[in-house]
């Protein structure tokens, strides 16, 4: 076992007072898994109990970062639960734990949580997964790599695929709206009544980084035809197969030639290993 | 490479400094580092710049260094004890800004800064865990860094409210040292708040410490608090040091005989009770060989 077994474990016992009791409780049994001896159990047990809780604002604090990147699923979620509880609990639940064992991204486990919790009709139901699912795309976006800017090519290449900095979510009608509705809210308060979602049908919204410097992302609805054309995109397909995608809804040779380099122009698509 | 005798025989006498990092001195009230080295110059010889590389420098950095005075570069983002965390973009970053620094070393604390990525929600600072292996990854990491921007790098020991592992912290910074074969930071303060954490005496473990490896030493104030009962010392930087931290200052300045840079951490603290911090630290160095050489240079 290495010191950065045991510092993972400090993060865990910092942020989840849950986890500290069933530690000091049982030892043995809370900490089975972990790869620990007796000794390196006896040292993680050997401060005061209290002493991991000092900080009693950490969570607090943790929270309101992730916040900063899921405003609405975390408004969804206070409303619907009348406070803060379900979200704090995130600290005690697998998602938390598995993030710091592996040293992950604690926004995108974050995220996932919610999207999880809200399939599973907590913490505010449907509506949290939805825009959970939108938000986290968009914690994907601003993680992915900056985009570039070249020229696109003149005559359409032989092998393309998407953009990394762009992420496709497909949701229920209605999600986006929901979510644009929420943020709204959020600026201006009054009462919070928000649109429905329609399970009957489904969006597909594009996430994107923005053009120009600066984290900003812009989200947008996406026709039918170019939605998949970046989902087939995902890896790397020769022109003609996105040619029969765009044929399929009943574009003619040239206009699918246009609408792909069009898609190339706008850095949706590009060049396969460029 | 020369050894850190020879290395620390090359480095600058700095003399006594303030410390700042980004957006501290927009505190309403806060100390301005330029406005400090007005009122009294040999308060403010250095200014050590807490610095994420994400951030970068701010106005009151920005001014301190187009005056061309000393500094030293003190990373808030660093996880030494990581290899992986020195990677190819940090050291980049890091590099360009001890570029625009110049400073006479680099130094920070040697704990967990962030778990996973440098990510908003993921930075904290938690104390190393004081095992002998986890002083042999640090060492490593120290030589690395110092291998790769060219400058000595000062461990400092961080402040904590849990700490980790079988050995006392200066037991494990002397193994770092030695092993890394470079001088220290020794923040007062931290160590005083580790010994009352531990029910130690306020010198424990200091016989046995190489003092001649602290280059920095950092005093600074700190509050007493209580939580379900269990009470701890919060390093919140204000001007009520404790009594510890001086006597601790008093003792290290005493044998460290190669130190060069004493810095009261006051960033957010107004300039007339920072003067008065100040004026005490003075006295309480006079008698050091520290202070004796400090006296040497400012005398007119």
């Amino acid at each position: 076992m290495s010191s950065q077994t045991l510092q993972q474990l400090a993060v865990r016992l910092h942020h989840d007072p849950a986890f500290v009791a069933a530690v000091y409780a049982n030892p043995e049994l809370a900490l089975a898994g972990e790869g620990l001896d007796a000794r390196e159990r006896d040292l993680l047990v050997a401060p005061d109990q209290r002493a991991w809780g000092a900080d009693h604002q950490r969570r607090d604090r943790v929270l309101e970062a992730l916040r900063a990147e899921f405003p609405v699923s975390c408004a969804l979620a206070e409303l619907a639960t009348r406070g803060r509880d379900g979200l704090l609990a995130f600290f005690s639940a697998p998602a938390f734990h598995d993030c710091v064992r592996r040293w992950g991204v604690l926004a995108l486990s974050f995220g996932e949580y919610l999207q999880v919790c809200g399939r599973d009709n907590r913490l505010g139901g449907r509506q949290i997964a939805e825009t959970a699912c939108l938000e986290l795309a968009a914690a994907r976006v601003r993680r992915s790599p900056a985009r570039t800017v070249c020229e696109a090519p003149a005559a359409l290449p032989e092998w393309l695929c998407r953009a990394p900095w762009i992420e496709l979510v497909t949701v229920p009608s209605g999600s986006l709206t929901l979510l644009e509705s929420v943020r709204s809210w959020l600026g201006s308060g009054g009462p919070a009544r928000f649109p429905r979602l329609d399970p009957s049908a489904v969006e597909t919204v594009l996430v994107e980084r923005s053009e120009g410097a600066g984290d900003a992302l812009a989200m947008g609805l996406l026709p039918g035809a170019l939605s998949e054309v970046l989902e087939r995109a995902t890896q790397q397909v020769s022109a003609d197969s996105l040619r029969s995608v765009l044929a399929a809804h009943g574009a003619g040779a040239v206009e699918a030639d246009q609408a792909l380099l069009a898609l190339l122009e706008d850095r949706l698509l590009r060049e396969a290993g460029s | 490479m020369a050894n850190f005798e020879q290395r620390a025989d090359e480095l600058p006498f700095l003399g006594i400094g303030i410390s700042t990092e980004y957006g501290a001195a927009r505190t309403p009230g806060a100390l301005q580092p330029q406005a400090l080295r007005e009122a009294e110059s040999g308060f403010a010889a250095f200014l050590e710049i807490g610095l994420e590389t994400a951030k970068g420098l701010d106005e009151q950095a920005r001014d301190w260094l187009a005056a061309g005075l000393p500094c030293t570069y003190h990373f808030l983002d660093l996880n030494l004890d990581q290899p992986e965390d020195l990677d190819a973009r940090w050291l980049a970053q890091a590099g360009a800004l001890a570029e625009q620094l110049s400073p006479a070393w680099l130094c920070g604390d040697a704990g967990l800064w962030h778990f996973g990525g440098r990510e908003r929600a993921q930075m904290l600072l938690l104390p190393p865990v004081l095992t002998d292996d986890s002083a042999s990854r640090l060492a490593e990491g120290i030589v690395r860094l110092r291998e790769e921007l060219g400058y000595e790098v000062l461990p400092e020991n961080p402040p904590g409210v849990v700490y980790l592992g079988d050995l006392h912290i200066l037991d494990f910074f002397a193994r770092v040292c030695e092993r890394a074969d470079t001088g220290m930071l020794l923040d007062c303060a931290h160590l005083a708040i580790y010994q009352r954490l531990l029910g130690n005496e306020w010198d424990a473990g200091l016989a046995d410490f190489p003092l001649e490896r602290v280059i920095e030493v950092h005093v600074a104030g700190a509050r007493e608090c209580e939580q379900d009962g269990f009470a701890w010392i919060e390093d919140d930087h204000c001007l009520d040091v404790l009594p510890e931290t001086w006597t601790l200052l008093e003792r290290v300045a005493a044998g460290a005989t190669q130190l060069r840079a004493v810095v009261l951490e006051c960033e957010r603290n107004p300039l007339d009770e920072a003067l008065d911090g100040f004026a005490s630290l003075v006295s309480r160095l006079a008698d050091s060989p520290f202070g004796r050489r400090r006296s040497a240079q400012v005398a007119p």
